[in-house]
């Protein structure tokens, strides 16, 4: 028998080191960290005319980040840039304890043509530059948008380790 | 607070409310939900009559992972997606008003074989959406999809 700990098991256990679990065949690893849904609000810029709130919400256990956003409509470009938050003007950079080590490119879909509803593959990309870690949108060849024409986000998700 | 319990950390620990780690440098949210199941849904749409897709669910807190098992049948409904004729449990279901989708590979063209990038999703309410990239119908001779994994959050 193991050390003896007293536990309310009616309530909330809270533990200062976290967990670890039996992980069979495995090496077992301390679980220390779970945090749900935290939204930031990145600041968009590329084909645009102005630039737009993006809400981004972030969920981690362990060491693998959870990021999701919901669909940005498509608007009329006024040119051909890629979307991007941080490094043109954007003051939201993605945390530290969120950010990857290295930079992540995903399949998404985006809002790409010069009908407003046309619908493509893109890439989101979570890079470093700048004063920090930011996010991008491109087109499938990892280019910019179409001018003239509409450009937007579809709804979409992405994970990545810490 | 309830009763207090001597625990053999040599066995299995029991919480009816969950757990909250350190969490540090972020904000601690309680951890209450880890399971998998496995479901058989009856796909139909752009293949008639129905068939079987089974799809696995497993979920840490509010976080999802799901996977499902390929297949491929010969379209003979024309204008149609693949879609679930039952809904997802909404344990498993993601509740943005609009769906994200996810790229994932299909199966769209002239053979069993003819891989290419199409989306999944879920539908209003609340079935799994399998379809060609532009989100559009099937129209091709055959359709389908590759095994593989996508994941999300539930709140």
């Amino acid at each position: 028998m193991g050390s003896l700990y007293g536990v309310d098991n009616t309530g909330l256990i809270t533990t200062a080191a976290g967990i670890q679990l039996p992980t069979s065949g495995g090496t077992p690893s301390t679980l220390n960290y779970y945090e749900d849904t935290v939204s930031l609000t990145f600041v968009l810029s590329g084909p645009w005319a102005s630039s737009r709130n993006f809400p981004v919400t972030f969920s981690k256990i362990g060491k693998i980040v959870f990021a999701n956003w919901t669909d940005l409509s498509p608007v009329a470009t006024t040119s051909s840039s890629v979307i991007n938050s941080g490094l043109t003007g954007g003051s939201v950079f993605i945390p530290t304890r969120y950010a990857p080590s290295v930079e992540r490119y995903f399949c998404v879909q985006v809002y790409n043509g010069l009908l407003s509803g046309t619908v493509t593959n893109g890439e989101f990309a979570v890079k470093h530059g700048g004063n920090g870690w930011f996010i991008s949108f491109t087109n499938s060849g990892n280019g910019g948008f179409t001018n003239p024409g509409f450009a937007g986000i579809l709804a979409g998700q992405a994970f990545w380790t810490v | 607070m309830g009763s207090l319990y001597g625990v053999d950390n040599t066995g299995l620990i029991t919480t009816a409310a969950g757990i909250r780690l350190p969490s540090s440098g972020g904000t601690q949210t309680t951890l209450n939900y880890n399971g998998t199941e496995t479901i058989v849904f009856q796909m139909t749409g752009s293949v008639t009559p129905t068939f079987n897709f089974t799809v696995t669910f497993s979920r840490t807190g509010n976080l999802v992972v799901m996977k499902w098992i390929d297949f491929f049948k010969a379209r003979n409904v024309s204008n149609s997606q693949l879609f679930t004729g039952t809904s997802v449990p909404p344990r498993f279901l993601p509740t943005y008003s609009n769906s994200p989708v996810w790229v994932v590979m299909i199966i769209d063209g002239s053979s069993p074989t003819s891989f290419t990038q199409g989306v999944i999703s879920f539908g209003g309410s609340g079935q799994i959406v399998i379809a060609p990239s532009s989100l559009g119908n099937f129209s091709n001779t055959y359709c389908g999809i590759l095994g593989s994994t996508i994941s999300y959050y539930v709140n």
